[in-house]
């Protein structure tokens, strides 16, 4: 089911970013980046639920804590771009001369 | 802690803490504690590599924080980093010293430097990486200081700022999913324990997602069908970050490239090395032919640059180590001369305010020293015998015929030819078209002192690996030696 769902964000986020439409890529870009955050978690390796810890008793059996990490990782750079683009897009929006040409 | 790793540790935080140094405490204003600090900075690192380079005799592996290989990140410090480490901080002294003369860069000196100084460490940091995901992690610091870099311009380039981000935001984001898979098929990200998983287990899974790794590097290092980004950003920002940018970035990605090839297996079955070889002959072919097209000096070279990616990935994807003393010479060469023709055409531009060559001529007579080194970088861009071109594409011919890659070579041989085309366009139309058919005449002008020292060192190394070879020959047999055992020691 995961999987299947990765897929159809996937796909709704390659479709948006091939739109000729500012809005529709920067969305685009989000959906796909969420997307590949649930496939990280998805791919992860997440056998176990005990919480990381290693406790007196056992160390076998807690939780994978890499995707965590990956995912966190890649939504801080993630959001990084997206502030970059959406400044660049504003500026864009200033210089009218662009969508005189579009339109 | 020995001296190598306080070395590595120094390497690390000099980009970061003269990042920190122009962010908070200089301002704009200060032009002479700019220059000498960025000049004490790029010395600085020129040293540690240098240091770096002639102290270890071995490969040194750097666990970071002490968790070792299926935990931590580890960096490795081969032969192929410490040389390319030289190399690349040798280059970045000459544009830095160019850096203080250009003019578009007068205004907002500091943030300029910023991004200097962040995509050195995204540089280094990417080049001597042995994890996947810290790949990506430094490949996003790159990225980021080149928008920096490409915004500050006082030219009109928002577009094609947009066009950049756009097409290397979503290669980042092809190549971030393309690791997602590689670890939920191999379960590390390591790129030594990858190797290991590939060369015990078959896994049908593996080609699409090297195949998605690929893409997403194909995408970001400005391989055939997207490379339409990197001669649309580079001709239109100042010419000291187009240097820059052109210098590292796409390097970079095709040495980590080179690496990998190396390193796991299935990259080099045959279905892969047939692609590859296609995108690299299409990638020569479509980045000559458009600069053919052209008549600016800044948009030919960077169509030039799209050109010769294909060369080093051609020489990437033949599996014999004659390949690789090819790829690592002929991208040496060219991170060389590049800059220096680069160089030439800031040079121009700030003295005719264009490097339109229907606007621009006479510059021989105007200048008969930055004519001379023109046509030197430029006739060893395209390839003629004692320079140091010559030798890299026919190491490259000669790795692709002994490896029966009849299509790559005829290929090379043609885009030689419309290379030198290009380049005897530039040298006639700018350096010697006649006074009446000109639309700006230029008064004789003299180079600066700033201008020959950021110049010469460009000139003299290429113009030393072209007549004696033999200098970086031992180094790159080491090389070999490394990329060949996959990794040893």
């Amino acid at each position: 089911m995961i999987e299947l769902t990765c897929g159809i964000l996937v796909s709704i986020g390659m479709y948006l970013i091939l739109e000729n439409n500012f809005i529709r890529k920067v969305f685009g870009i989000v959906v796909l980046s969420t997307a590949i955050n649930i496939v990280i978690l998805a791919c992860g390796r997440l056998n176990h639920a005990t919480p990381a810890f290693i406790s007196s008793s056992s160390v076998n059996g807690f939780a994978n804590p890499l995707p965590q990490a990956l995912i966190l990782t890649a939504i801080v750079i993630g959001f990084g771009l997206l502030a970059f683009l959406c400044a660049v897009i504003k500026a864009l929006m200033a210089d009218h001369s662009i969508f005189k040409q579009k339109s | 802690m020995n001296i190598m790793q306080l070395l590595i540790s120094f390497l690390f935080a000099l980009p970061i803490f003269a990042t920190a140094v122009y962010l908070l405490f200089i301002k704009n204003n200060q032009m002479i504690v700019v220059k000498l600090t960025q000049l004490i900075f790029s010395l600085l690192l020129l040293t540690l590599s240098v240091m770096i380079f002639f102290k270890h005799n071995n490969n040194i592996i750097i666990h970071v924080a002490s968790w070792h290989a299926p935990f931590g990140i580890s960096l490795v410090f081969d032969h192929l980093t410490t040389l390319m480490l030289v190399i690349f901080s040798l280059v970045i002294v000459c544009i830095n010293i160019f850096s203080f003369q250009d003019p578009d860069l007068q205004i907002q000196s500091n943030t300029f430097y910023c991004g200097f100084w962040l995509l050195i460490l995204g540089m280094i940091g990417a080049l001597t990486t042995y994890d996947v995901f810290n790949l990506y992690v430094w490949s996003e610091v790159m990225l980021v200081s080149a928008f920096i870099l490409l915004s500050n311009s006082q030219l009109h380039n928002t577009f094609k700022v947009y066009h950049y981000a756009m097409f290397n935001i979503v290669g980042t984001l092809l190549m971030l999913l393309a690791i997602a898979f590689i670890y939920g098929i191999t379960g590390s990200l390591n790129y030594m324990k990858i190797a290991e998983f590939l060369r015990h287990h078959q896994s049908s899974l593996m080609t699409p997602a090297l195949l998605l790794l690929l893409l997403g590097l194909g995408v970001k290092g400005g391989l055939f069908p997207f490379y339409f980004w990197l001669p649309n950003a580079y001709p239109n920002t100042s010419s000291s970050s187009a240097m820059l940018l052109a210098s590292l970035i796409t390097k970079v990605i095709m040495l980590v490239l080179l690496r990998l090839a190396w390193l796991w297996s299935p990259l080099h079955t045959s279905f892969i090395e047939y692609l590859f070889i296609f995108i690299a002959s299409c990638t020569m072919f479509f980045g000559v032919m458009g600069a053919a097209n052209h008549f600016r000096i800044r948009d030919i070279l960077s169509f030039h640059i799209v050109s010769q990616l294909g060369y080093i990935v051609l020489a990437i994807f033949i599996p014999t180590s004659l390949a690789i003393i090819a790829a690592v010479y002929f991208l040496i060469h060219n991170v060389f001369v590049k800059t220096n023709l680069l160089m030439v055409a800031g040079i121009i531009e700030k003295q005719c305010d264009s490097t339109n060559l229907n606007k621009i001529g006479q510059l021989l007579k105007s200048s008969p020293l930055l004519a001379s080194i023109f046509f030197i970088a430029a006739m060893s861009l395209a390839g003629l015998p004692p320079l140091s071109g010559f030798w890299g594409k026919l190491l490259i011919l000669k790795a692709a015929l002994t490896s029966h890659v009849y299509i790559g070579a005829c290929i090379a041989i043609i885009v030689s030819l419309f290379t030198l085309y290009s380049m005897i366009k530039i040298w006639r139309f700018g350096f010697c078209q006649n006074q009446q058919t000109t639309k700006i005449t230029t008064p004789k002008f003299t180079l600066t002192a700033t201008q020959l020292i950021a110049t010469l060192p460009l000139l003299i190394i290429p113009l030393a690996l072209g007549l004696y070879p033999d200098i970086i020959l031992p180094t790159l047999k080491s090389i070999t030696v490394d990329l060949n055992r996959g990794l040893g020691s």
